[in-house]
């Protein structure tokens, strides 16, 4: 008897492990730590340049500043805010992310003077011409994906984990992602980024990490190359400030007619 | 009226010199507010290790650039005694977002030219053929200032002027902003002269009340006027936001002249334009609103009691014996709603109005849905179809092209570096067949110039309105370099 109900339950539970195995709890593990190191940042704000290059050279410029606000128990509350190119000067977009389930964005259209609630399951679309997607660039919560560590490797003398995630977002545009997390400060250094049919699409590098308030790790310079167009963009942040009190009522859609 | 203009362009010119002045300078006061900040991050925790590639010859190329830009304030060179190296890079981050946070002058100028391939319509018998052109050019100018006064408070001004070739009416100038605006947690305060949108639809804004349109602009009544106002609104976390409106002096509704195309058969004379309220244009408007959003609804309720934006035109005459419209005023209120939907791809929108003083009280509804096909086939192209009926039940000597029509669209969205973008669209009357398309195509050309194409076709069934427009078909080319 005994024996039966273990038997039914090995049977049973077959299937459950073979994708929750040890590979997967290690990648599991890995996620949650990186994202525990990175809680209670409270509210952060930065500047970001962002660079279009297409495969001859040709750069287009967009000046981009961003707030965030850390909602505990849900995604976080963020807030992008366009300074160029001047004819997108002061739109602005609100978003609400809510993990797996779908963000509320609201979108702010300073010419009209207009909120418009926006379809959110953009999620692989492009991020004003770049080679990121709304999907790269959204709060990334555990959630999001499943997990599963590959191998120890290093990414430039630095040794890291390397995990695999797979989106549980039907609308996104990767089948499965590379990532390099390193071993001592759990900050992603390389992301590969394969596309629903499974080919390399794009690699992204974030470089030149800093730790504020002693704690959260920052990086000030971030690639994506798309192998298959020869495009690239990259990212410059700066002037990162953090704890700087904002509120929920900091991003509201009164507020987002009012962010500049 | 060009004399008038031109002042008014000298005007603007000398404001811009003065606030690009302004900004390169700062005021004391603004260095206090820096050096607090500076004292501020200096009592932070400082970074315990800062990564090797900090240094690297990149980042102080990029440093280098920025610094390019502005000189470097007092704050820092005393800045500059700071022992670590990664403390001063971080100062002149802080000047990068500085220029952000201070005046921004911002606007565009445009060199427009409207061709007409068919020949104007006579007028009335008697009268000469005024606007029997095929090419109609302008110049626009609006130029606009912003800056944080307080941490807690805005102020944005922006004007707008254009000068046209052939329509008196059209060269007009206006304020658009004027607007000092305050925040405190939950609660804003407004005050001066402003823009305000409501609503939700793309072929008609029924419940968008607050500014009068700029009719002369563009027919399409997306263009507002400056509106003076005061204004507050309270945001509560669970209720939705609750906004109030105190308005006065109600701008006229600007129609083209006879030299206009396309314009009336005949002229608008604001001249004699008659209000209801004694108080005339000092009338005091109010409006309130709730807004509400949750899960994937967004839902508003609006309610105005004051001068009607949308004159009644009756037919009159000058001293002369000229037939004209006159402009009528009313005292009206207006109950709104508007709603939408929001689900993956689908947005399912609705608008509607309840409207009472012109006449008898009537209701006014625009409801249907845009559906999104995101990179659609494999590409990076977005794909949007819009559907929207119109119903409009007023019969009172309001200008309304369409009241029982279909709307149908297509936006295509191109997602490159210049954000192309084409919108094409039908109004289709469901009484009389009367068909107006509309086509647009956008693009920006390097960090600064866009330029704009539309065309417009009035395709009149029987006596509709739109007879008028019969043969004002128009291609539009817009240059506009903004900044």
């Amino acid at each position: 008897m005994n024996r039966f109900v273990a038997l039914v339950l090995v049977v049973m539970l077959a299937p459950a492990l073979a994708v929750a195995g040890p590979a997967e709890d290690k990648g599991l593990e890995i996620a949650k730590e990186a994202d525990r190191r990175d809680t209670g940042f409270g509210d952060t704000t930065a500047d970001m340049i962002m660079t279009l290059r297409n495969k001859r050279g040709q750069e287009s410029k967009r000046e981009i500043e961003i707030r965030t606000l850390e909602v505990k128990g849900d995604g976080d509350k963020s807030l992008t805010v366009f300074h160029s190119p001047r004819d997108v000067r002061g739109t602005a977009l609100l978003t609400y992310s809510h993990g797996v389930k779908p963000d509320d964005q609201w979108l702010y259209l300073p010419a009209l003077r207009r909120v418009k609630r926006i379809a959110s399951n953009n999620k692989s679309g492009p991020f004003m011409g770049s080679e990121f997607a709304y999907e790269d660039l959204s709060s990334q919560e555990v959630e999001k994906y499943k997990y599963k560590y590959i191998k120890d490797d290093e990414v430039e003398g630095v040794a890291c984990f390397l995990i695999e995630r797979y989106p549980v977002d039907k609308d996104s545009g990767y089948t499965r992602q590379q990532v390099w997390i390193d071993k001592d400060e759990y900050r992603a250094r390389k992301i590969d980024y394969y596309d629903r049919k499974g080919q390399l699409l794009k690699t992204f590098t974030p470089t030149e990490y800093e730790k504020f308030l002693g704690k959260y790790w920052r990086a000030h310079k971030m690639v994506m190359v798309n192998h298959q167009n020869g495009k690239s963009t990259e990212l410059i942040w700066s002037n990162f400030k953090f704890k700087s009190g904002l509120k929920d009522s900091d991003f509201t859609r009164t507020r987002l007619t009012q962010v500049l | 009226m060009p004399v008038s203009t031109l002042l008014w362009l000298l005007t603007a010119l000398l404001c811009l010199g003065g606030s690009t002045r302004a900004s390169a300078q700062e005021t004391p006061a603004e260095r206090m507010e820096e050096a607090d900040e500076k004292v501020r991050e200096l009592q932070e925790p400082a970074p315990e290790g800062v990564e090797l590639e900090l240094t690297t010859p990149t980042t102080t190329e990029k440093e280098a650039e920025w610094k390019d830009e502005e000189e470097p304030t007092e704050e820092e060179a005393t800045a500059d005694q700071e022992p670590e190296g990664e403390q001063e890079q971080e100062e002149e981050r802080e000047t990068f977002g500085d220029r952000f946070k201070r005046g921004d002058l911002f606007g565009f100028f445009d060199v427009q030219g409207r061709f007409f391939p068919q020949p104007a319509l006579s007028p009335p018998p008697g009268s000469p053929v005024l606007n029997d052109y095929w090419f109609n050019g302008s110049l626009a100018w609006e130029p606009g200032f912003f800056m944080n006064v307080t941490d807690n408070m805005n102020f944005e001004l922006i004007l707008f002027g254009r000068v046209d070739q052939h329509d008196r009416n059209r060269t007009h100038g206006d304020i658009r902003e004027g607007f000092f605006e305050l925040f405190f947690n939950e609660w804003t305060f407004g005050f001066g002269v402003h823009k305000v949108f409501w609503g939700v639809t793309e072929s008609r804004h029924l419940v968008d009340i607050i500014n009068q349109t700029d009719l002369v602009e563009d027919f399409d009544t997306d263009i507002k006027l400056g509106q003076a106002m005061i204004t507050t609104s309270y945001t509560h976390e669970k209720a939705g936001t609750f906004s109030l409106f105190v308005m006065s002096w109600a701008r006229p509704l600007v129609f083209p002249g006879p030299l206009g195309r396309p314009t009336l058969p005949l002229p608008v004379d604001n001249g004699i334009r008659v209000y209801e309220s004694r108080l005339k244009q000092g009338q005091i408007s109010t409006a309130f609103r709730w807004s509400y959003a949750v899960a994937g609804l967004d839902l508003g309720l609006s309610y105005f009691f004051g001068t009607a934006r949308e004159p009644q035109l009756f037919l009159a005459a000058t001293g002369a014996g000229v037939p004209v419209f006159q402009p009528v005023y009313a005292l009206i209120h207006q109950g709104g709603l508007d709603a939408q939907y929001t689900i993956e791809g689908w947005l399912l929108k609705v608008e509607s109005i309840v409207r009472g003083g012109q006449g008898p009280t009537f209701g006014a509804i625009t409801g249907g849905f845009e559906y999104t096909f995101f990179q659609a086939n494999g590409s990076v192209v977005d794909v949007g179809v819009i559907l929207e009926y119109n119903y409009d039940g007023r019969d009172n000597n309001t200008f309304i092209l369409f009241n029982n029509d279909f709307f149908t669209g297509m936006r295509l969205t191109l997602n490159d570096v210049g954000s192309t973008e084409f919108l094409i669209g039908a109004f289709i009357d469901t009484e009389d067949g009367t068909v107006f398309i509309a086509a647009e195509a956008a693009r920006r050309f390097g960090e600064n110039w866009k330029i704009l194409l539309e065309g417009r076709g009035y395709i009149p069934q029987g006596d509709n309105v739109l007879e008028f427009f019969r043969n004002d078909s128009q291609i539009q080319v817009d240059i506009e370099f903004r900044y």
